[in-house]
């Protein structure tokens, strides 16, 4: 198979190990296709702002807008019952004995990680559209401010993580108390921002509190996998399915996965 | 394993000292760039251990990496996930951010509009992980070979200068794009939406949304990259 003008699919994660490895040893010497490679990576770049500010100005007004005059009233009823249906959700996460207000979360996860806050612990297959530029699943402003709003700051970050906004969910967390789950999910949020070594730093830290912590070894696992130690990112994984919870036949996979051959 | 650098980097008081990308970790040698941005240090300084960048620098540098810095804080979170795209399990996100923004340091009197940074940024790290890509490929080449004096490759071709590319320019491109898939990059792009969206409301498959995003953006480079003047490389 031919790798010369495959500079996109490489960063869609779309080629086979073998392939991705065969693209950047051409690459490396073929002046298109280095050039593909930073023409995509601008792009994609310009697009993710474009689709933050369109997905900014959805959202925007209704919370800044305050409401006009002479917009009917039924207006003022939605929003009371829109406002109502939050704190029942809300109430209804506590009731569970989550302790954790409840995220409207997809059939499916958009992000590879795995977090510990209650609201967002539950396994989702995971499935990313090809070349979407970041990772991540939409969730609505109002569930975050409600999190914030409720002083729920890990909830707020993993919301923030959830929705592909990395700075802000790490500043949510830089305000939060120190917890084994928060240092799980931190080295999560490490994964997705290209942070490996912090993300091994921080899950070693949750594995010390707790040995078997399963979300500390999944992230460890994904840390070590960018760092290119498959066989130890294998023994992560194995451990986190050790823990047999819903994540455990996901985990197994890929275990087998960084087992392959041609890694 | 190496050792991890401070876990709150953004949020870490630098006093004096210099930002951690301009540090260099324990054990660590100055990387074998093929930037003239990062030409090699006197050996006085190489031995100068990993915080050889915390002597007391002038006033004016001092000010200069306190601007730097409060740019590189800015657009870090994208750094990072481009820099994480690019190398996935290949090479160290981490090493390629860090020698991207020190050559960016050394290079920073060739960003002329503080507009671009984000792009002139991305631009470095992007030659930073293929100047790593070759330097791992010229290891495997010459496996007994001393590598320290090994000639430099040849200097690279100029590329175009995509950091004069604004997310205006990318807008106004959209409206040139081929019919049959303007519709679904502006849904995407310009309107935000996911690919599961725009599926439902165009009525085909989601791999047929990843397909017409695919080829737009090949056109978009096409049609963008036509305009762009070639550059040195940094």
């Amino acid at each position: 198979m031919t790798v010369h003008g495959r500079a996109a699919d490489y960063l869609d994660g779309a080629l086979a190990p073998a392939d991705e490895a065969a693209f950047l040893e051409h690459a490396a010497g073929c002046a298109t296709c280095e050039a593909d490679l930073h023409a995509e990576v601008q792009l994609r770049d310009r697009e993710a702002s474009l689709i933050q500010s369109a997905r900014a100005a959805e959202v925007i007004p209704l919370a800044a807008r305050r409401p006009r005059r002479w917009l009917l009233p039924a207006a003022g009823v939605a929003l009371a019952a829109a406002a109502a249906a939050i704190v029942l959700l809300l109430a209804r996460g506590r009731e569970r004995g989550s302790g954790a207000p409840h995220l409207a979360l997809a059939a499916s996860r958009g992000v590879v990680v795995r977090l510990a806050y209650a609201g967002a612990a539950r396994h989702r297959p995971y499935d990313v559209p090809r070349g979407e530029p970041t990772p991540s699943e939409h969730i609505p402003a109002g569930t975050i401010a409600a999190l914030e709003r409720a002083g729920d700051c890990h909830g707020a970050g993993a919301a923030l993580v959830l929705d592909g906004q990395y700075a802000r969910a790490r500043r949510a967390w830089d305000g939060c108390r120190a917890t084994t789950d928060l240092d799980a999910d931190r080295a999560a949020l490490a994964v997705l921002d290209g942070r490996p070594a912090d993300a091994l730093a921080l899950a070693a830290r949750a594995l010390a509190a707790r040995a078997d912590h399963p979300v500390a070894l999944w992230n460890r696992a994904l840390a070590l996998e960018a760092l290119g130690r498959a066989a130890e990112a294998a023994d992560a994984y194995d451990r986190a399915a050790a823990a047999g919870d819903d994540w455990a036949a996901e985990a197994r996979a890929r275990a087998a996965a960084a087992r392959a051959p041609g890694r | 394993m190496r050792a991890a650098r401070p876990l709150a980097l953004d949020a870490a008081p630098r006093g004096e000292r210099p930002p951690w990308y301009l540090r260099r970790r324990v054990g660590e040698r100055e990387s074998a760039s093929t930037s003239e941005a990062v030409a090699r240090p006197p050996a006085a300084a190489s031995a100068g251990g990993p915080d050889d960048g915390a002597r007391t620098p002038p006033d004016g540098e001092l000010a200069a990496r306190r601007a730097f810095d409060a740019m590189v804080a800015e657009h870090l979170p994208a750094l990072r996930a481009r820099a994480a795209q690019l190398c996935r399990a290949h090479a160290d996100a981490d090493d390629v951010v860090q020698d991207a923004l020190l050559r960016a340091f050394r290079g920073r009197a060739s960003l002329r509009d503080r507009a671009q940074a984000r792009g002139w940024l991305l631009t470095i790290v992007t030659n930073a992980f293929i100047d790593l890509v070759r330097r791992q490929r010229a290891r495997r080449e010459r496996a007994d070979v001393d590598l320290e004096a090994a000639p430099a490759p040849a200097p690279p071709a100029p590329l175009p200068a995509w950091h004069h590319v604004s997310v205006d320019d990318v807008r106004a491109a959209v409206a040139l794009l081929p019919d049959d898939v303007r519709d679904t990059y502006r849904m995407f792009a310009l309107e935000g939406k996911d690919y599961l969206t725009i599926a439902a409301a165009q009525g085909v498959p989601k791999a047929t949304i990843g397909t017409r995003i695919h080829r737009a953006r090949a056109r978009l480079r096409a049609i963008l990259g036509a305009r762009l003047e070639p550059e040195e490389r940094r």
